[in-house]
């Protein structure tokens, strides 16, 4: 019976946190301030190359983030090496011995000093979720005594009394955590700009750890070569990426001399590629998405299932009654967190989660944690007329509906036949009555029909954030496959924005989505859409986590507004990697104004030369014609045979012509 | 003997023969009819009704078999019989009057030509027989020449030259045109038009051959310009029509079918649970044979539906 | 997507009059708005009217679904009432079973409940009438026919089958790909 529940939704077994938060929790360890520097400095690459942008914008070569930091990184090579190799064997071959004794590898100790002992309290990894942004997943203390559904604590006590008296001793050691972290973190923040002190202060332990356990060596190409042909041990691949990452963090001590920056991103990423079996076009996709810590916790992340996750039909029932209901079958579980009211996050289950009773009756959705969020930014009203563009299976289309609380009309649309069907069967289990389903391609929307007062588009993606859902995605993604996608995005963005009706009284709002982490396939399509329709522009999603969006990527700069998308990380958010942008349309007249007023803005960054024209009135202006005038007649000249004088205000007409444009 | 005291008695025993009344009863002995034509008597309506009535109705039958009895009889083995007179009384028709048959299509020409309809006589003045014949028919006029013994052929004539086949092939082309004509004003009659008819036909003869192969006609070679078989479109309803109608329509079937079932399905009473009816029947059937008590039981159970 | 024609109205009637009897009227005339059936691919539809003059747009071959579905028209012109239709039969059932909970999952997968199984079910309730099956949370699970009246079952051996199964909401998952 619950087979087919397993192909539409994640498998129901139950997550344990602790297992994905291990690679994290010694991050967390206030004792190791190993991977806060990293943080702090990626932070400050993205500051500065944001200032770069806005100081020279007209410089529009590709930048790369890492290469312009080791002009002199080949000092002391020799020495490093020597002492490593002399101080090491043992330490290596204990770290192995360790290595084998705990079995199959499965996790990076990045952070750590090879010894550490391994069993740290599991407590500490409940502490880093509740600590950082996952506390959003499992909910703290503080936040269910102020969630609108306050009155759970004084359910659960009396059926699951000890589980409470546990979960509540983890949640003060959790706030006590996330207190400390959250310090720790600002403070990093803080003091971006006294940087030096903050090196010097690292220095020692990092000294330290250097000496009794790391003589690294990068291997040279010809090795590396040799090593694609054979299978290279995981151990040493492991630990090869431990190193990498410890000397990309301080890069001018650690490296070896005459060995550049990108080599070691090249090792790394090719190292990636073997241990987490990713092909290596998607793996270098990815990995410059982060700093490099923050990319192997990714990395790392992916290879976790997330915690199974369900949401309570509003239509047939109340968070309380279903989780009394499903408590009663002997499912353990949880409410998700305070920023949503009908989730709940189950921890483990003696019955199938997709074939209970309720789940057939329509009680509730299996659906992951990050589907509920578009539909949350999306916030649909009653009485309104919704297009959900590519719908199936069904869960924010249900979830709409139940926001609208069955009024209005939803359109839930999937270009795919077959799989409207098991979208169908989920909109009548969960007893939506206002839903039209409908098969049509996306591109078509507003030629079917307009007017909509809200959109959805979670649009077709790469997958990039659901890899611990479908781990195919690792290896049949190519280049051509994201060019495609992201087409076929911008496509489909443009023809939402086309189905919304501006003069909508309620709305007049898109969402759109991706489980993807890709820029191509998020900010790039939001800014895309951005330009193409000056009436649209972004909206605060009201969600109050995630990571905002980048406004700029790699040597790409997109709008500033981008900044109000929200972005979403396994390893951070401990849901699945996920994008959410909020647009409104306005009135196509009254935007006029400002749009144009937008782009002698940009025209000033571009030319550094101030220039704003007003050009609002229209008519012939001669001042403007005369370049146009004075090429043309060049032209003539020269069809005539006749030499033409030389071209003096050429750079004004490229200018111009950019600034018409 | 004086029997002039059993006479009294019985006189006043009996009423009189004879019906008075001040307008007479008018009798109609062909439909055995009489009609009372007197003005109802108030008070002896009102004191008794059954007894006013019925002594309206014996003197009507009195005077009925009065006047029976001056009948002239007839003579059968039980007894004499009264011969009838024809009725006098005028009854209403029974059915409507028949409607006016459609024109013929002379007819409409006639009348749009103001051609009036001249009596042709059924018989015409022969010269040679000096006696009236019949125009057609047994020794019709229009026979004579293929009849006559003697018939002048023309010097150009064939060599198989019939003189009186010409005349009689002559004669039933004209009749043959006429059942035509008649044919046709028939069709007429009936608002189809006959070549319309004859085209419908033969549509549907060739649609029938065409899709009478093994394939149902799917891989026959197609010829030029040969039409594609179409089906017959249903009709439905606008989708968009007034939901207040459409729900009108529905709460009507809804009381029908309520009315229906109560007609077809009556609860059966407390005892009838009891007694398993049909299985008694057939039981009961099966002994002796009969099939009057199944259907005595049938009706009593108000259920005569199913076959029995 | 039309309006049904007389005939098929009346197939669905019977059907739903089989488990609400008199209370069919109020589907049709409701107080909260206009309400209708409409017949796509053979299934038939019950829709309120805004959704169904919006769903007017959608062509033909790709509108899936709108509103609720009822159920679906066999070849040979017969209605059969789907598990979507319980929402609507089971607010307005006249007759009620209730099962045990260890009777859930056998019903769930497809079976008829067993006398053991039964709960409660509504006073004299006739045999052969159409029954919503609940569970003992008043849960609609599906529906059923009798097997016999509410007085006899008494009588009966714990084994025995109470309610003939007609549809669960277990085919929401079993017969997802005919369903729809």
């Amino acid at each position: 019976m619950g087979r087919r529940a397993k192909n539409k939704q994640p498998p129901p077994e139950n997550l344990e946190t602790k297992e994905y938060s291990k690679p994290r929790k010694r991050k967390a360890d206030p004792a190791d301030d190993r991977p806060r520097p990293a943080k702090k400095s990626k932070g400050k690459d993205t500051v500065t190359s944001k200032t770069k942008s806005k100081i020279n914008t007209s410089k529009k070569g590709p930048r790369i983030r890492f290469e312009d930091e080791n002009p002199d990184s080949s000092e002391g090579w020799e020495d490093v090496r020597d002492g490593a190799a002399i101080g090491d064997l043992d330490s290596l071959l204990g770290d192995s011995d360790d290595d084998l004794l705990r079995g199959p590898v499965q996790e990076l100790d990045f952070g750590s000093d090879a010894d550490e002992p391994a069993p740290l309290p599991s407590k500490k990894s409940k502490s880093k979720q509740g600590g950082t942004p996952p506390s959003e997943i499992v909910p703290t203390a503080g936040s269910s005594s102020s969630s609108p559904d306050s009155d759970w604590d004084e359910d659960e006590r009396t059926t699951m009394a000890n589980m409470e008296a546990r979960s509540r001793a983890m949640d003060a050691q959790a706030a006590a955590d996330a207190e400390l972290d959250m310090q720790e973190f600002q403070a990093a923040d803080a003091d971006d700009d006294d940087e030096d002190a903050d090196v010097d202060m690292d220095r020692p332990d990092d000294m330290n750890g250097d000496i009794d356990a790391e003589p690294f060596q990068l291997p040279t190409a010809e090795e590396r070569e040799q090593e694609k042909i054979t299978t290279p041990d995981v151990h040493v691949v492991q630990r090869r990426i431990r190193e990498c990452v410890k000397v990309l963090g301080k890069f001018k001590r650690l490296a070896e001399k005459g060995r550049s920056r990108s080599e070691y991103v090249a090792q790394l990423i090719m190292d990636i590629t073997s241990y987490y079996g990713y092909n290596e076009f998607l793996a270098e996709k990815l990995f410059h998405l982060f700093s490099v810590p923050e990319a192997i916790e990714f990395f790392e992340a992916n290879e976790v299932p997330r915690p199974v996750t369900i949401r309570t039909n509003t239509l047939r029932s109340r968070r309380r009654d279903l989780a009394q209901a499903l408590i009663n079958r002997g499912v353990n579980l949880e409410p998700i967190g305070k920023w949503t009211n009908v989730g709940l996050q189950v921890f483990e289950s003696t019955v199938p989660i997709g074939a209970t009773p309720e789940y057939l009756a329509g009680h509730y959705m299996l659906q992951a944690a990050s589907s509920f969020l578009p539909v949350i930014a999306l916030a649909p009203q009653p009485n309104e007329r919704v297009l959900d563009m590519a719908s199936a299976p069904g869960g924010k289309t249900t979830h709409i509906a139940a926001m609208m609380q069955n009024t209005g009309v939803v359109f839930a649309n999937d270009a795919n036949k077959a799989r409207t069907k098991s979208l169908t069967a989920n909109v009548h289990r969960l007893g939506c009555r206002n839903v039209v389903v409908c098969s049509y391609d996306g591109r078509e929307f507003p030629k079917v029909m307009g007017g909509f007062d809200r959109v959805l588009l979670d649009a077709p993606c790469s997958g990039t954030g659901v890899i611990s859902k479908d781990a195919s995605v690792k290896t049949n993604k190519s280049e051509r496959d994201f060019t495609l996608l992201s087409h076929l995005q911008k496509q489909l963005i443009l023809c939402a924005i086309d189905s919304v009706s501006p003069e909508s009284k309620t709305g007049g709002y898109i969402v759109y989505s991706t489980c993807s982490v890709t820029v191509d396939e998020n900010e790039a399509v939001v800014d895309y859409a951005l330009r193409k329709r000056p009436n649209v522009h972004l909206v605060d999603t009201s969600l109050e986590f995630g990571t905002p969006g980048f406004t700029s990527f790699r040597g790409k700069v997109f709008a500033p507004s981008v900044a109000l998308t929200r972005r979403f990380y396994p390893h951070v958010h401990n849901m699945d990697g996920f994008f959410v942008a909020k647009f409104k349309v306005e009135k196509r007249a009254k935007t006029k104004k400002p749009a144009e007023e937008a782009g002698t803005v940009e025209i000033v960054a571009e030319d550094g030369t101030v220039e704003s024209q007003p050009q609002e009135d229209i008519g012939f202006d001669s001042e403007e014609d005369k370049p146009y005038l004075e090429e043309a007649k060049r032209r003539r000249m020269k069809a005539k045979g006749l030499r033409p004088p030389p071209r003096t205000k050429a750079p004004t007409v490229s200018a111009t012509v950019k600034a018409s444009a | 003997m004086d029997v002039s005291g059993i006479i009294a008695s019985n006189a006043a025993k009996y009423q009189p023969v004879e019906v008075e009344k001040e307008t007479p009863l008018e009798v109609d002995p062909g439909l055995l009819l009489v009609t009372d034509l007197n003005p109802i008597d108030q008070e002896g309506y009102n004191a008794n009704l059954e007894e006013h009535l019925q002594s309206l109705a014996r003197d009507g039958v009195q005077a009925l078999l009065a006047s029976l009895f001056s009948l002239p009889t007839q003579r059968s083995d039980e007894g004499p019989l009264a011969q009838l007179p024809p009725p006098t009384t005028a009854l209403p028709r029974a059915k409507p009057l028949p409607k006016p048959k459609p024109p013929t299509k002379w007819e409409q020409f006639a009348a749009a030509k103001g051609i009036q309809h001249r009596k042709r006589d059924k018989r015409v003045w022969d010269e040679e027989r000096q006696d009236w014949v019949n125009r057609w028919g047994r020794d019709g006029k229009n026979k004579q020449v293929e009849e006559q013994w003697i018939t002048e052929v023309p010097a150009n004539a064939d060599v198989d030259h019939d003189p009186r086949k010409i005349a009689r092939d002559e004669r039933k082309a004209k009749v043959a045109k006429n059942e035509k004509q008649r044919l046709g004003n028939i069709a007429r009659a009936q608002g189809a038009n006959p070549r319309g008819v004859r085209k419908e036909e033969i549509e549907r003869t060739l649609t029938t051959a065409r899709i009478s192969t093994a394939s149902m006609g799917k891989f026959d070679k197609k010829l030029d310009g040969e039409k594609k078989v179409r089906g017959v479109k249903r009709k439905f309803e606008p989708t968009e029509k007034s939901l207040s109608e459409e729900k009108n329509t529905s709460l009507a079937l809804i009381s029908k079918m309520g009315s229906e079932a109560k007609k077809m399905r009556r609860e059966p009473a407390a005892e009838e649970s009891v007694l398993n009816v049909r299985k008694a029947v057939r039981f009961a059937g099966k002994t002796r044979g009969g099939a009057a008590p199944a259907r005595g039981a049938a009706r009593g159970r108000g259920r005569g539906k199913g076959k029995r | 997507m039309r309006p049904l024609t007389e005939e098929e109205s009346r197939a669905v009637f019977e059907k739903l009059a089989n488990y609400i009897g008199k209370n069919l009227i109020h589907l049709i005339d409701r107080p909260d708005g206009a309400y209708c059936f409409r017949l796509q691919k053979d299934r038939v539809y019950y829709v309120s009217e805004d959704t169904m003059r919006l769903g007017i747009s959608v062509a033909r071959p790709n509108l899936i679904s709108l509103g609720t579905c009822f159920g679906k028209f066999s070849k040979s012109g017969k209605f059969k009432l789907h598990i979507t239709a319980l929402d609507c039969i089971s607010k307005y059932a006249k007759y009620k079973v209730w099962i045990k909970p260890n009777g859930e999952m056998p019903f769930l997968y497809g079976n008829h409940v067993l006398k053991a199984h039964l709960g409660r079910i509504t006073e004299d309730t006739p045999e052969h009438q159409g029954v919503v099956v609940f569970s003992m949370n008043d849960m609609p699970l599906g529906f059923g026919v009798t097997s016999r009246s509410t007085v006899d079952t008494r009588k009966l051996d714990p084994t025995s089958i109470i309610v003939f199964h007609q549809a669960d909401v277990g085919e929401y998952l079993r017969d997802e790909e005919t369903l729809f």
